[in-house]
């Protein structure tokens, strides 16, 4: 009975095996991966001298002369709802103009994150991943560790646009180029002005107390407490003002605006930042740099004077914005005046540049100019002849007139609107407006629903001043020529900004391509430093912890959690940085 | 006897204060329990601003039933609601077609290699193969965007068989199969027309475990499903709910429009939650109560042998 029980199990085991065998298809491609198809593609492809005939260089579109067929997996914007491939312009268009066969997949933006981590670990990809924004970490761990996405240092030939760019500004090609001098997906970049810090001031209240916008952290300090002590609303209750509210565990910019005044700079809202005190910036923590200390005490006598609001560390933003509709806010940090307080937009003006001693040049977080490293990449897998096609069609990204579309979709009347959603220029109200698809329920989700991807490589994210100017130039009968025929319209409140904080723009530290054992190092520590600084800051600030009994403590804590080695490997890299330049 | 026997009386006064205890004890747990239920109704028909602001303790504050308007307009919702009943359904007669003949096989003494069998069942108890070969597993099977895949995968729960088994082994008795195999009944006519209608008890337990496990599912929708027209209403419900709370995405590269839009969504998310939370669990709430019975009953069943 035994012998017949061993001997079934293992038979059963042994089918197993041979069930499990891969098929042929399936044993290629895996030995392929092991063998690195990055390297070994390039070389073949620089010995060809040719480009391949059948990619068309020329023009944007179409990208091939004789049809090829590829296989596109997408994330949509998140503000699209049903994204459908059949009811999408974008698509429409590309199938009219690339003579491209392509089989777009899409993928859910709520669950992309596991979706596509699915993908690249079980190295099943499709021949392109479009609007995922792949950092320097995935590119690191997947593009040179892995060997998953195919560099396309080689295909650069095939995408003009994108050269072009490079030649323009050598710093766009420094940063999305990793250790090993490949480059390894298609970025996405920022605009001239980015709004990094969004903090407005209610310049009614300002009037009616009599000050200025603060310049010092003195000043900051005088305004809160006018506002909190001479009924700067004027509803005769000089006791309701908020002079500060905010969200400090959803948005914690607040930390970022007075770290800024204190010269500590990040585009990322880290605890990693660059220190502009000294001569050269150098990279330091934040908590263990010479001025925390100071912003603890600055911050705590904010707190015990009642400037900033009870819930500030505890609420979450949606409740931020009801306290700003209520009148009852002096200065809070909003993406636009227009969306947290639409009937009394005017009223509010951008903070500026602050400095911590008078005498000291203020610093402002600007930021990078490539804001995703990898927007568009290519499988190691696909075929040359693929790589090359999809590596033009990524590069029709960065033209002008697909920007325009990417970013505004076609023109309403036209012969590209074929569904009759598209945009016009409306002179009384000087914007674009859309022709709404009747599901639809609002201008954004129309946009990114009905009209493009939203989410592609070039510089659609934020806009992109140039080209703003360039199509007015080229197009001035189009709709968007028309809304930008005077120069850059920017709203009230983007005006503000660049006026207060622009000239003061200083570059933030890059993103790090860190190598495999360093990237594994700091993701290690970085989470129980950042947790614990994160938890001990509300308390000091609160006054549940007393700072001056505990800041020792406090440092010495943090060394036992390793910020020395964090901080180290951080001004490595950074070094390494400044020494290409 | 060590202590003399108490009087009625005294023992009135203790069992009596021991019976105060035991109620207001009771009492608590039943606070502590019911209150989030209580607490998610009359959130979901009080004024949004009312709860984000946190009015809302004890009764509705502004009564208002926007929020269940919003919701029920939400398209996607019904899709959700459509869907969770085909898959719940489909899924669970699916696993009861499994569970049981298995589970009345596995009770009968007869069965050939049953040992065999039953070592092969539970070492499936002990190992799975992990996420990514289960991927690929299902991707070969082209069960990928394919509804089939919130019914078919998971069918057989051998927990399950192990109690419907012993439920069987102990209350059918052999007897009654065998007069009936005398009158020249077959082993499936012994199982559909005697067996069946004497298991109700467990049918009705088992039904409903499953048909909660998949009411509540959501994982493989999230992994499998690409086409928000397959979308069970728990992923629905994880959309509006968790994507909309923004509270990790980096704001640093959108646009205004991106932002107004995001916080546009974070309203209608705290609007919507606790409507959605109702709505998406309103039958289960309702059709415990009747299954109650049963459940009681069932509590019991895979413990007591012979």
């Amino acid at each position: 009975m035994k012998k017949l029980l061993t001997g079934l199990l293992v038979l059963c085991l042994v089918f197993g095996l041979v069930a499990c065998t891969p098929s042929p298809a399936t044993t290629a491609t895996s030995t392929q991966t092991t063998t690195g198809t990055g390297a070994t593609t390039s070389t073949q492809a620089t010995t060809t001298s040719n480009l391949l005939a059948n990619i068309c260089v020329d023009t944007t579109y179409p990208c091939v002369y004789d049809k090829v067929a590829v296989e596109i997996a997408f994330v949509p914007s998140s503000g699209s709802t049903n994204f459908n491939v059949n009811e999408n312009w974008m698509v429409t268009y590309f199938k009219n103009v690339t003579n491209l066969d392509i089989t777009w997949t899409l993928i859910d933006p709520a669950g992309s994150n596991e979706r596509i981590s699915l993908m690249l670990s079980s190295a099943t990809l499709p021949d392109a991943i479009q609007g995922k924004s792949f950092n320097t970490s995935d590119i690191v761990q997947y593009g040179l560790g892995e060997e998953l996405f195919r560099p396309i240092n080689d295909l650069l030939p095939y995408c003009p646009q994108l050269s072009a760019l490079f030649d323009q500004d050598p710093l766009i090609r420094a940063a999305v180029t990793c250790t090993d001098g490949n480059i390894y997906g298609f970025p996405g970049l920022s605009n001239v002005y980015s709004y990094l810090l969004r903090f407005f001031i209610n310049s009614v209240w300002l009037e009616k107390v009599g000050l200025e916008n603060p310049k010092t952290l003195a000043d900051l300090k005088t305004m809160l407490t006018a506002f909190r002590d001479e009924d700067a609303n004027g509803n005769g209750n000089a006791g309701d003002e908020i002079p500060w509210s905010g969200s400090w565990s959803e948005a914690g910019s607040e930390r970022h605006l007075i770290f800024a005044a204190y010269g500590y700079i990040n585009q990322f809202m880290q605890n990693i930042m660059l220190d502009f005190n000294q001569s050269e910036p150098q990279i330091a923590y934040i908590a263990t740099s010479s001025h925390y200390k100071d912003y603890l005490k600055f911050m705590n006598g904010l707190w015990q004077d009642g400037l900033l609001d009870l819930d500030m560390f505890t609420q979450a933003e949606t409740q931020v914005q009801a306290t700003v509709l209520n009148g009852t806010v002096g200065m809070v940090a909003m993406s636009a005046p227009y969306v947290y307080d639409p009937d009394h937009q005017d009223d509010w003006i951008a903070v500026t540049a602050m400095v911590a001693e008078t005498g000291k040049q203020p610093v402002f977080p600007k930021a990078n100019t490539v804001a995703q490293t990898a927007y568009f990449v290519i499988s190691a897998e696909t075929t040359d002849e693929k790589a090359a096609a999809l590596a033009n069609f990524a590069d029709g990204y960065y033209s002008l007139e697909t920007y325009g579309f990417a970013t505004y979709g076609p023109e309403a009347d036209t012969d590209l609107d074929y569904f009759g959603w598209g945009h016009y220029y409306d002179a009384e109200k000087n914007t674009i407006l859309y022709k709404l698809h009747p599901n639809a329920n609002g201008a954004w989700n129309h946009r990114t629903t009905y009209l493009t991807f939203w989410n592609v490589p070039g510089m659609v994210g934020n806009g992109y001043d140039p080209y703003r100017l360039a199509y007015a130039e080229k197009y001035p009968d189009s709709a968007i020529g028309q809304q930008f025929k005077n120069g850059i319209v920017s709203r009230k409140d983007e005006i503000s900004q660049q006026q207060n904080q622009g000239p003061f723009y200083v570059n933030s530290m890059p993103s790090f391509f860190m190598s495999m054992e360093d990237l594994k190092r700091t993701n290690e520590l970085v989470t129980p430093l950042d947790d614990y600084v994160k938890s001990m800051e509300a308390q000091f600030i609160t006054g549940n912890i007393s700072i001056d009994a505990e800041f020792d403590n406090f440092q010495t804590t943090l060394k036992t959690y390793g910020v020395e080695e964090f901080t180290q490997i951080y001004t490595k890299y950074y070094a390494a940085y400044k020494a290409n330049q | 006897m060590a202590r003399p026997a108490k009087t009625r009386e005294q023992l009135k006064n203790s069992d009596a204060s021991f019976n105060i205890l035991i109620h207001l004890t009771a009492l608590v747990a039943i606070f502590v329990c019911a209150y989030p239920i209580y607490y998610t109704i009359i959130a979901s028909i009080s004024d949004p601003n009312a709860v984000i602001t946190g009015k809302v303790l004890l009764w509705p504050v502004n009564l208002t039933w926007d929020s269940y308007r919003s919701v029920l307009r939400y398209a996607l919702v019904w899709t959700g609601y459509k869907n969770t009943l085909l898959y719940t359904t489909a899924g669970t007669v699916w696993n009861l077609f499994l569970l049981i003949p298995a589970s009345y096989a596995m009770a009968k003494g007869g069965l050939k290699g049953k040992k065999l069998i039953m070592v092969f069942f539970v070492f499936t108890m002990y190992f799975s193969g992990g996420t990514i070969p289960y991927y690929l597993l299902i991707k070969q099977m082209n069960l990928i965007n394919n509804p089939l895949v919130m019914i078919l995968p998971g069918g057989f729960s051998v927990f399950n068989m192990i109690i419907t088994r012993t439920y069987f082994a102990n209350t059918f008795p052999v007897s009654l199969a065998e007069s009936a195999r005398i009158d020249g009944a077959g082993e499936l006519r012994v199982f559909i027309q005697i067996a069946l209608p004497l298991s109700g008890a467990i049918v009705a337990v088992m039904a409903l475990y499953h048909a909660v496990g998949h009411w509540n599912s959501f994982f493989s929708a999230l992994l499998f499903l690409n086409d928000s027209r397959y979308y069970p209403l728990q992923l629905v419900l994880r959309q509006v709910l968790i994507q909309n709370q923004g509270m990790t995405v980096d704001t640093g590269n959108m646009s205004t429009d991106e932002m107004a839009d995001l916080l546009r969504r974070k309203r209608l998310a705290e609007t919507m939650k606790y409507s959605l939370i109702i709505i998406a669990n309103l039958p289960i709430l309702v059709a415990y109560p009747f299954a109650q019975k049963y459940f009681v009953k069932g509590v019991m069943i895979g413990s007591i042998k012979g």
